[in-house]
């Protein structure tokens, strides 16, 4: 418990949390005005340029959706770039010589690195949910918090299982550069699986982001996620077990 | 009893041997010099021990635990100061040894007085500023305090005086040799004032492999020859001859009137000297009796 509440203590010290609530936050606040403004900011600019493009009354689905666009790729590079110091850092100063000499787990270390990343993000997940969806019922007609929280499920779950590879790379690595470089690596492969075949598109993690966007608009129901979430969590278990088993062989 | 007991410990890194069957014991309670110069194995060997690092070869048993099977249950009962102790910055030195306590689950009610004492014997008692902000003095005491929180059976400590000012050298062997009895200091250094300053026992490092392991005064008894310096008022070649015939004299080494003799034994050059001079009526102008210093002694080892 001793090291995971100092990993919960740097979370708030070094201001990790303030700064990817302010990630969250800005997309919360942003989007529900972003969508509901659209029409005029794309007719404004249609008229100086003399063609006339007819923009469809936004509602509520287009708030959503351009809060969950905003987030897939704002908020994929704000969890690889505050995990990959996660171990690697930490190796390289030091500061781990002194931990583990104690009667700290190497098994310990990780879990509770991935414990208080998953509360950092999760939490500033739940927090800009909430604002969003306050403020888009607040701008527009109609409610839909169930498909709303389904599909930011799917996004937390996603992110945990992003925070699992790049702490899998940050713990076997030394250097913040191969860990960065590799899970990039890592999320690409993820990415592209569902366009290669079928099979992918059914079972891939990847496929999360793709049904979430789809359950806003009501074109998937939850249930398809059913397969990528199982997936998703066999990733996260084996990848930390696997981080673990190389954390323990190495020297620090 | 042994605190620690080391069997051909080795640790190779590809082809180069950085520690060579290594077989070591250090009495329960002893204050140990681990000496060695730079690259001779002194930190590879305590990071063997500490479980920072995985031996090659052999093993070693600290307060009877098998480094290779119960390094979980040695951590409970070891104190571990690295060469250069990195913490973490934004922690101030009270904030990090209630981290360090966390770790060893120290209960509350003996928590506080115990960080205190330790603070006070670091001398950081006052120091309210973050860590990020110390200098390497603090940080290496701050070191030995965090080593210290969980009443060790044994304390590791790599070069817990290098890239420190004079004072506070001083300071930090005053800590270490305020650890009293109970504690095993098990200690590198290539500062051989510090193990003379300190220690009961040493040993030599050298290229991986040991040397010598002694006690202190033992060493010091082997190993020291006291050297007479001699000077006349004129060429004392009658009395060299003499001097080179005497089996207790090791070496005679003259530069023009000043004479340096090398004795195996002290006391009979003491005593039989002045009675040579005095029968060659030589005109005595200096007589002085030097002890070698740990250093010579390390020197002469390593050229050997």
């Amino acid at each position: 418990m001793g090291f995971l509440k100092k990993e919960l203590l740097d979370i708030f010290v070094t201001y990790k949390i303030w700064v990817v609530l302010a990630v969250f936050l800005f997309f919360a606040l942003m989007s529900p005005p972003v969508a509901k403004l659209a029409p005029e900011i794309v007719g404004s600019l249609s008229k100086t340029q003399g063609i006339t493009i007819e923009i469809p009354t936004p509602t509520i689905i287009d708030s959503f959706a351009q809060y969950f666009k905003n987030l897939s790729q704002i908020g994929i590079l704000a969890v690889i770039l505050l995990s990959i110091g996660l171990v690697a850092g930490e190796k390289t100063k030091g500061t781990l010589q002194l931990v583990v000499t104690k009667p700290v787990s190497r098994a310990n270390v990780v879990i509770s690195k991935f414990l208080a990343q998953t509360f950092l993000f999760t939490g500033s997940m739940v927090v800009g949910a909430a604002i969003c969806y306050l403020y888009t019922i607040s701008l527009f007609e109609g409610k839909m918090l169930a498909k709303f929280l389904q599909a930011n499920l799917l996004y937390i779950i996603f992110y945990i299982l992003l925070i699992t590879i790049t702490l899998f790379f940050s713990t076997i690595f030394r250097s913040q550069i191969a860990a960065a470089g590799l899970s990039v690596v890592g999320l690409t492969i993820l990415t592209i699986l569902p366009g290669l075949h079928e099979v992918f598109a059914k079972y891939s993690s990847a496929s999360l982001l793709n049904i979430a966007n789809k359950i806003i608009y009501g074109k998937a129901s939850f249930s398809e996620a059913t397969w990528p979430i199982i997936v998703s969590i066999i990733l996260i278990i084996s990848l930390l077990a696997l981080g673990i088993f190389i954390f323990n062989r190495q020297e620090l | 009893m042994n605190a620690i007991e080391i069997k051909n410990l080795t640790k190779k890194f590809g082809d180069l041997t950085a520690l060579d069957h290594l077989n070591l014991t250090v009495k329960t309670g002893s204050v140990f010099g681990f000496l060695g110069p730079n690259g001779a194995g002194k930190t590879t060997t305590q990071r063997l021990l500490v479980g920072l690092a995985k031996p090659t070869e052999g093993t070693a048993k600290i307060l009877d635990c098998d480094i290779k099977i119960q390094m979980n249950i040695i951590h409970k009962h070891i104190g571990f100061l690295p060469d250069v102790p990195v913490f973490y910055g934004w922690m101030t030195a009270r904030e990090y040894l209630n981290f360090v306590a966390d770790i060893f689950k120290i209960s509350s009610e003996k928590r506080k007085k115990k960080i205190d004492y330790l603070l006070e014997i670091a001398n950081l008692k006052e120091v309210k500023t973050k860590i990020g902000g110390y200098s390497q003095g603090m940080k290496k005491r701050l070191g030995i305090a965090q080593a210290l929180i969980n009443d060790p059976g044994v304390i590791f400590m790599d070069e817990p005086t290098s890239g420190l000012d004079p004072i506070g050298r001083k300071e930090v062997l005053e800590m270490m040799a305020s650890l009293g009895e109970k504690i095993t200091v098990f200690f590198s250094t290539h500062i051989l004032n510090d193990v003379e300053r300190i220690c009961d026992s040493v040993a030599i490092l050298h290229k991986g492999s040991l040397i010598m392991e002694e006690g202190l005064e033992t060493l010091k008894g082997k190993y020291s020859r006291p050297i007479f310096t001699l000077e006349f008022d004129e060429e004392p070649d009658e009395l060299v001859k003499n001097l080179e015939s005497l089996p207790w004299i090791e070496s005679v080494e003259k530069n023009n009137k000043i004479l340096k003799v090398v004795s195996k034994d002290l006391k009979k050059g003491e005593r039989e000297f002045p009675c040579m001079i005095s029968n060659l009526t030589l005109p005595l102008k200096k007589f002085q009796v030097e002890e070698p210093s740990l250093e010579d002694i390390f020197i002469k080892m390593i050229e050997n």
